[in-house]
């Protein structure tokens, strides 16, 4: 009985492995890189990048007023966040609606010195990557669903992993290297996997309620409020403040900001204005902490008279409980805020080892069908597959580190900058396919493709330095440049020693070989 | 598609979503925190019933009594008024 549920349990595992292996890949890969985004957007813009930030001079207000004239219709949630050393500068968010009741969204970037509108860069390579994760570059609620869904599979994976693995903590330190390239791989899909463990889980768990929240949201309106999504959102979050309809002078916002970073133990990143303008209106002002479990710290300012209210830790319009406390931890759980750039290092190397275990997976199932006695399709189709997976894979990397070179070199500062990010990202990713379905060994096409990968990522300091001359290397930039260099340097320390353990194991077999036929 | 990969990839589905439902409509405590807390465990219910799918010996049963489950979730979320 035990053996059979066993045995089930592993069928599950490896059918999510088979249908969901590459997107959970695509998800860890892109999430794992993702991990720098703040640090990403100040390398991809050295024009703008300032070694130290002090805190507001600049009037606020002309600001705000020249946003909204800029564009028709009435603003709503507008948003402004302030300088930071990865955007040293102001930029201000807000939807408008137009008489036809469309909206557009838009936003506008100020000098931090001078207060004038610079314009606004468009997406680049980062937003690219982080998007990407969080909703796949597609329709954004089903881009979120579908990676919320596949946290949840990844969830029941890790499950069935670690009851399936009955001598789980034996083989925690076991790899046997000289045997066969299946047991290799089943030991390194083992041990990775269990040392990842922690992280996995909570990688999954919140990447799911991230995800989950767009998917549930409307279900759970459409059963329990009738389909009124507002009022399934208004009775969790309360009411939104009602404007008072008298016309007030607003307190100068950039006095409140200095208020707050002078007399609290936190530093402003941004402001939501609500009804501005209005005798009732609020700044909502978030600050950012490295030493709470959340990924900010709200600070309500009465707009009017700019006296502020305690800072809470519960953003938005969380209930104050335990269970307000658990869903504020959820974002800096995932994107590891919590505890500075080293922290982010250690997600980022991490997610990248679970990624591993991801592609390790795949390869176990396809070599069992290669080379092993299972499997319902022909050869030729498990080849195409392991081809497909190599390409898919080693394109993947290959195409995330390209879009920094593009960017870059090609100077893409035009409103089509993330259009041509996706093109230039979609172009590698198919052409890396296209290279690895060239009838050969998929692993030489995967390795043909890691050892750009590898120069790429090892000469991006280069190129920063070399393009951005003047531009200051400021902590973010440094950031990137040492974390991809080395990760380039792992990656080609790879490539190297496992061509050096294959060159080794071919001369061995041969050697064997002219053993057998001596007479 | 075997009974048991149906119940997994549907069945499991629907009775998270019935179960969430029918919990924001009757369960315990004030409604904000019932639905956070529904929100936050959403993903364990949802990764358990697939589990539980491929975890009973039997095949028809996971299918029986997720089914079951979700029907009496269903005429909680569709008899009741949402406690705010």
């Amino acid at each position: 009985m035990l053996r059979d549920r066993l045995k089930r349990l592993n069928h599950l595992h490896t059918v999510i492995g088979i249908v969901l292996g590459w997107l959970l890949f695509v998800v860890c890969f892109s999430g794992s890189v993702a991990m720098f985004y703040d640090e990403m957007v100040d390398w991809e813009d050295p024009d703008v990048r300032q070694s130290s930030i002090e805190s507001p001079a600049v009037p606020i207000k002309p600001m705000v007023d020249d946003f909204r004239n800029r564009h028709e219709g009435e603003a709503q949630n507008l948003f402004m966040s302030l300088p930071v050393e990865e955007a040293p500068y102001y930029r201000l968010f807000a939807s408008f609606k137009d008489s036809d009741g469309n909206t557009t969204r838009h936003s506008e970037r100020y000098h931090l010195v001078t207060g004038e509108a610079i314009g606004d860069k468009a997406e680049g390579p980062a937003t690219w990557l982080l998007r990407f994760h969080q909703n796949l570059q597609i329709e954004r609620r089903l881009g979120r669903s579908l990676v919320g869904i596949a946290g949840v599979f990844m969830l029941v994976s890790l499950l069935t992993g670690v009851i399936i693995h009955r001598k789980i903590l034996r083989d925690l330190y076991k790899v046997r290297w000289h045997r066969s390239m299946h047991l290799k791989w089943k030991d390194l899909h083992t041990g990775l996997g269990v040392w990842t463990l922690p992280f996995s889980i909570t990688i999954s768990f919140t990447g799911a309620i991230l995800g989950l929240v767009v998917l549930f949201l409307p279900i759970l309106a459409l059963l329990a409020f009738k389909g009124d999504q507002e009022a399934a959102i208004e009775a969790v979050t309360g009411p939104p403040p009602a404007p008072a309809g008298v016309v007030a002078e607003m307190a100068p916002l950039e006095d409140v900001i200095t208020r707050i970073n002078n007399n609290t133990a936190y530093r402003a990143h941004g402001v939501s204005f609500e009804n501005y303008g209005d005798a009732n209106a609020r700044y909502k002002v978030f600050a950012e902490t490295e030493r709470e479990l959340v990924r900010f710290v709200q600070v309500d300012a009465n707009a009017v008279t700019g006296e502020y209210d305690k800072p809470s830790v519960l953003f938005g319009a969380l209930p104050e409980s335990a269970i307000g406390r658990v869903y504020a931890a959820i974002t800096p759980l995932h994107y590891g805020t919590y505890g500075g750039t080293l922290l982010k290092v250690v997600y980022y190397f991490v997610g990248m080892v679970v990624t591993l275990s991801i592609a390790i997976g795949t390869l176990i199932y396809l070599e069992r069908r290669l080379d092993g006695p299972v499997g319902k399709h022909s050869r030729g189709f498990y080849v195409a597959i392991s081809r497909i997976n190599a390409g898919l894979t080693a394109g993947l990397a290959l195409a995330s580190i390209v879009i920094f070179y593009s960017d870059r070199l090609w100077g893409l500062f035009t409103e089509d900058r993330g259009y041509a990010t996706a093109l230039v990202f979609l172009a590698t990713w198919l052409a890396a396919i296209a290279w690895a379905l060239l009838p050969r060994d998929p692993r030489l096409s995967a390795r043909q493709l890691l050892l750009p990968t590898a120069l790429l990522c090892m000469a991006l300091p280069i190129l920063d330095v070399a393009t951005a001359s003047t531009a200051p290397q400021t902590h973010a930039a440094l950031v990137v440049n040492l974390v991809v260099a080395s990760s380039g340097g792992l990656l080609a320390a790879y490539l190297w020693v496992s061509r050096k353990v294959r060159a080794g194991e071919a001369d061995a077999l041969a050697s064997s070989a002219s053993l057998v036929s001596l007479p | 598609m075997s009974m048991r990969g149906l119940s997994m990839s549907v069945l499991a589905f629907l009775f998270t979503s019935f179960f969430s439902a029918a919990i924001i409509v009757i369960g315990p405590g004030d409604f904000a925190n019932r639905t956070l807390c529904t929100i936050l465990l959403s993903p364990f219910v949802w990764g358990l019933a697939m589990f539980y799918c491929y975890w009973d010996e039997l095949a028809w049963r996971p299918t029986a009594a997720l089914s079951a489950v979700t029907a009496a979730c269903a005429v909680v979320v569709f008899m009741f008024e949402v406690r705010l």
